[in-house]
């Protein structure tokens, strides 16, 4: 399942009522990101880098962390409450579509939940 | 010195050739942050908060990132202004952050556990740096 499609996530909203296509297309407009991301492998693991207003925030992900992702993306995908953690490292989701939340112990960013978040957190699994 | 106004930073540049106030309004339209800065402070640590949305409380609209900096890991902040402000570079090493200016006013780069940030050097920036250090003394 696609999560932005919204069919099984949220099954009895008013995107229900709507052919599919106009759901992909009202979706893709919604939750598209308003900045950058890229995924790459560093010598110290994979990183997630984004990018918006200057600013470049590179995360880089624990090896005890990335197996509890493909877990992580599914309760998004269903809308579920979920967090992660590993190694200094702490990722959650609160539902309701809006934000990711990256804990570290000296800092924590908001992402804003959007379809290339949600491909790139998908591609990090495969490094 | 104001940082900004270039007049003692980089004392053989074009800048010295031109008015104070032409100078100022240069460095003014260079220097702007284009995101927001905002700090706070618990008893137990500082954190600054740099967002891109319009409000503090906007949920899901831009990003969010907060930065906690705890006395012990950067008591040097008064040294950090200093160095920037003379755009010469200087790496801090706290116990649990690093920040390192580069110098050439590019960007601050923080670095903490699993994450580092690079925060392009802009008026505010310096500002904020130096209300935290007003706040420590």
């Amino acid at each position: 399942m696609d999560r932005f499609e919204r069919i099984e996530a949220y099954p009895n909203t008013f995107l229900a009522l709507l052919p599919l296509e106009l759901r992909k297309l009202l979706s893709l407009y919604v939750y598209h990101c308003n900045f950058t991301i890229e995924v790459s492998e560093w010598i110290i693991g994979p990183t997630l880098t984004i990018g918006t207003n200057g600013i470049a925030h590179s995360i880089h992900f624990p090896k005890n962390i990335i197996s509890k992702i493909p877990q992580l993306v599914t309760d998004i995908r269903a809308d579920r409450i979920k967090v992660i953690e590993g190694t200094n490292l702490k990722i959650g989701y609160v539902g309701a579509d809006i934000e990711l939340s990256i804990i570290s112990p000296t800092s924590h960013t908001l992402i804003p939940l959007c379809k290339n978040l949600l491909d790139a957190l998908i591609e990090l699994t495969k490094l | 010195m104001e940082r900004f106004e270039r007049v003692q930073a980089f004392p053989g540049t074009y800048f010295e050739i031109l008015p104070l106030d032409l100078r100022k309004l240069l460095v003014l339209y260079i220097y702007q942050c284009n995101f927001n800065i905002r700090i706070d402070r618990p008893q137990i640590y500082e954190k600054i908060y740099i967002y891109t949305k319009l409000h503090i409380y906007d949920v899901g609209k831009g990003i969010h990132y907060t930065i906690r900096l705890e006395k012990i890991s950067i008591p040097d902040l008064e040294n950090l202004i200093k160095f920037i402000a003379l755009g010469q570079s200087i790496e801090i090493r706290g116990t649990d952050l690093h920040i390192i200016y580069s110098g050439f006013d590019l960007d601050l780069y923080i670095r903490s556990y699993m994450i580092e940030l690079y925060i392009p050097l802009c008026k505010e920036l310096i500002n904020t740096l130096i209300e935290l250090n007003k706040f420590r003394k």
